[in-house]
């Protein structure tokens, strides 16, 4: 599909953009970022950094070998990347508090260990074995010792770094405002700072991805949703796990700041925070860590997550412009499937084909008629 | 949710001016303050205030303070001490923290008077107990009657430097010297022709280099600087002291105002980023004002006006108070302003204070 002379665009600098551009250059292919405000701004810096792909799945397939084949990514990603990504193998605790999650967790763990996937049932003595600081009102949990964390504002940094170093060219504080085409093929990206010749564009603008479609006459069902989070002062080490519960996740970082999230709220594009997720999310993590009743809280904020209908990604061509592809509404997956985005993306620049198929991530399952098979 | 008509963040100067103002004229007025007592810095203040019969002058800070406190207490003005506010939020919601429950208060119109917080500066030793600011000093010696030191040195020729640099001296403190980066005294030289009477030595163009000591400060170095704030070599002297004093400047608290969307200006002769505010001390979110340090750095006496105005201003938006009634009373405020502005300090913080107008 490449040739050795196209001109790249990914418009949008978040970390999918970056991360495309990182395994472009890791290919030898250079790019152009283009960036509205800053280097990973919005959704990816407002992120918690949770690689959870077995814990936040409902069930077997696609999306959730997609997620797998990202997670099992960042381990060597975090020693290739020159920046400390700050790559924890913590796993992650899921803890059940009555008897009817308890059979919602049992279902879960059932498929999973016969898809050969690691997930282990503690009881309530051997949850609080693992993790003394939880409430021992905990009836138990399930152990998933494959669930990570990390620190996405470190990772999309590490990947928009590394992309500059093999040859990428990222250009922030500049909008795109139109694309020409010429006879069904994209040609160039318009921008408030001028005009970049393009044979292929891709569209990697998260919330923003409906926007830089209808420049092209293409619907792109991208939303954004709200999710909020708060932020502890740095703590001593209260528990090692990312600990997930029915209403909230929890995760200490390695400076001691405990970060609990987060909402899921259809605001549009309103970025506030509200003194009642605030209080949600902060009853929800005394709840599973009573500990944390009597420590200061020192930060809210809000990111908008690109939500798709499906919950899935759109990735890969568009019956659009020739040239035209998206890689956008990674919704709350962004983090755990950068990575496995950039290089899948890359593959499919490079050598006309992804190693793992891209078809079920088109645009076109949303088009009229479709049907949308949900997560 | 408790709805209030006028709430007041911060119970300083700016803040008891705005409440028992607000209250004149028949709004509900809830006070609230992070501290357990009310009066801001007002009760560290032992000296006598500068100005005319109506900025209160000749009356000791701590005066004003117990007689705003009485006022207040008789304008029927609801005071929540011990009480942070934590939050700002959509439509004037205000989250507090009191005794570890946290509530919310929405109110119709919002004060912001949350003050300034001194600024710190960093040099070798800085951490050693014995550094302090200049605004500890006066919290030990003038509320807790406990001495910080023996021998003090002060840094910083601003009229904080000065004035607590004299109470060092009142406290029973030997003040070794005074040293001030820049070439000439920064405050009033009434107060520093009093330090030097006091035998103080007061050295410009100098500043400290490091605090030495093992468990404490047992010495200072100064340095002379050049033209271009860099210290000279060879110019280093050390002074045998258990006490550095700073007075470095202050910083508008302005976090409530960042939280509530107010735009800003950088104004480094007004302490920094400062709300834009209009004549009414009114900021670019409707409804929010400013009185005080937070609406640029200054004295007390000014805090005290901007209060008044903000609340007449509140008060009149809320249809309490005519419009004629109420521009005779701000105008009257704003001319006590001027008045006191009127000397080449004062000039050149109004000259300041007027970049940061907004039109209405």
């Amino acid at each position: 599909m490449e040739k050795s002379s196209d001109r790249i665009v990914i418009a949008g600098g978040g970390i999918i953009g970056c991360a495309i551009a990182y395994y472009l250059g890791l290919k030898g292919v250079k790019s152009t970022v283009i960036e509205r405000r800053d280097v990973g701004c919005e959704a990816s810096s407002a992120a918690a950094g949770g690689l959870w792909p077995q814990a936040e799945s409902s069930r077997p397939g696609m999306f959730m070998d997609l997620c797998l084949a990202g997670n099992a990514m960042f381990e060597e990603l975090s020693r290739q990347l020159e920046l400390d990504i700050e790559f924890r193998p913590s796993g992650l605790l899921h803890v059940v508090e009555d008897e009817q999650y308890r059979e919602e967790a049992e279902k879960l763990m059932e498929w999973q260990l016969d898809s050969g996937l690691k997930v282990d049932w503690l009881d309530a003595s051997e949850t609080l074995k693992l993790e003394p600081s939880l409430s021992e009102d905990v009836m138990g949990s399930l152990y998933f010792p494959d669930d990570n964390h990390l620190n996405p504002l470190s990772l999309t940094r590490a990947f928009a770094v590394g992309a500059k170093k093999l040859g990428a060219e990222i250009s922030t504080g500049t909008s795109v405002t139109g694309i020409k085409t010429v006879s069904g093929r994209v040609s160039s990206l318009v921008t408030d700072r001028g005009e970049i010749g393009a044979d292929i564009i891709i569209n990697a603008a998260g919330c923003w991805a409906g926007q830089v479609g209808a420049m092209v006459d293409m619907e792109v069902p991208v939303e954004p949703v709200r999710g909020q989070i708060i932020l502890s002062e740095p703590l001593p080490p209260l528990f090692k796990r990312c600990i997930v519960t029915r209403d909230v996740y929890i995760i200490q970082k390695p400076r001691g700041n405990v970060v609990v999230g987060s909402t899921r709220e259809f605001v549009g594009y309103d970025k506030s925070v509200t003194p009642e997720a605030i209080h949600l999310l902060h009853r929800g993590a005394v709840k599973a860590i009573p500990r944390l009743k009597s420590v200061s809280f020192i930060r809210a904020w809000a990111g908008l997550r690109p939500y798709t209908p499906d919950e899935i990604p759109i990735m890969g061509a568009s019956d659009g412009p020739e040239g035209f592809l998206l890689a956008t509404g990674h919704f709350r997956n962004g983090i755990l499937l950068s990575a496995i985005t950039g290089k899948l993306m890359s593959e499919l620049i490079t050598d006309g084909k992804a190693s793992i198929p891209l078809e079920g991530y088109r645009l076109s399952r949303f088009l009229r008629g479709a049907e949308v098979e949900r997560k | 949710m408790k709805k209030v008509e006028l709430a007041v963040i911060g119970a300083g100067p700016a803040g008891l001016c705005a409440a028992i103002e607000g209250a004149k004229h028949g709004l509900q007025v809830t006070l609230i303050d992070e501290n357990i007592r009310a009066g801001g810095q007002l009760f560290k203040q032992i000296h006598k205030f500068f100005g005319s019969g109506v900025h209160r002058a000749g009356i000791r800070g701590v005066d004003i303070g117990s007689q705003l406190l009485d006022e207040t207490e008789k304008a029927g003005v609801e005071v929540m001490l011990d009480t942070v506010v934590w939050g700002l939020f959509e439509d004037k919601v205000l989250a507090l923290v009191h005794e570890g429950r946290s509530t919310q208060l929405s109110a119709e119109r919002i004060i912001l008077a949350a003050g300034a917080t001194e600024n710190a500066l960093a040099f070798p030793g800085w951490t050693l107990p014995g550094v302090m600011g200049a605004g500890a000093a006066q919290t030990m010696m003038n509320m807790h009657r406990v001495m910080p030191g023996k021998k003090a040195i002060m840094v910083g020729s601003g009229n904080v430097g000065l004035i607590v640099g004299y109470q060092l001296i009142q406290a029973g403190i030997k003040l070794e010297l005074l040293v001030e980066a820049a070439p000439e005294i920064g405050g009033y030289s009434v107060h520093a022709s009093k330090l030097a009477r006091n035998g103080v030595k007061i050295f410009t163009s100098t500043t400290i280099k490091e605090a030495r000591g093992d468990e404490r400060v047992e010495s200072a170095v100064t340095v002379s600087v050049d033209e271009n704030w860099n210290p000279v070599p060879g110019t280093e002297r050390e002074h045998e002291v258990d006490m550095v004093c700073l007075a470095v400047g202050l910083s508008p608290l302005i976090e409530l105002a960042r939280l509530a969307g107010c735009g800003f200006k950088y104004l480094s002769e007004l302490g920094g980023h400062v709300p834009l505010h209009d004549e009414k001390m009114e900021t670019t979110q409707p409804g929010i004002y400013v009185a005080g340090d937070i609406a640029g750095i200054d004295e007390a006496s000014t805090a005290m006006e901007e209060g008044r105005i903000a609340a007449l201003a509140a008060a009149e938006s809320l249809g309490r108070l005519g419009g004629e009634e109420a521009d005779a009373l701000k105008k009257s405020a704003r001319k006590r302003m001027e008045e006191f502005w009127d000397g080449s300090f004062g000039r050149r913080v109004k000259a300041s204070k007027e970049s940061l107008s907004v039109k209405e």
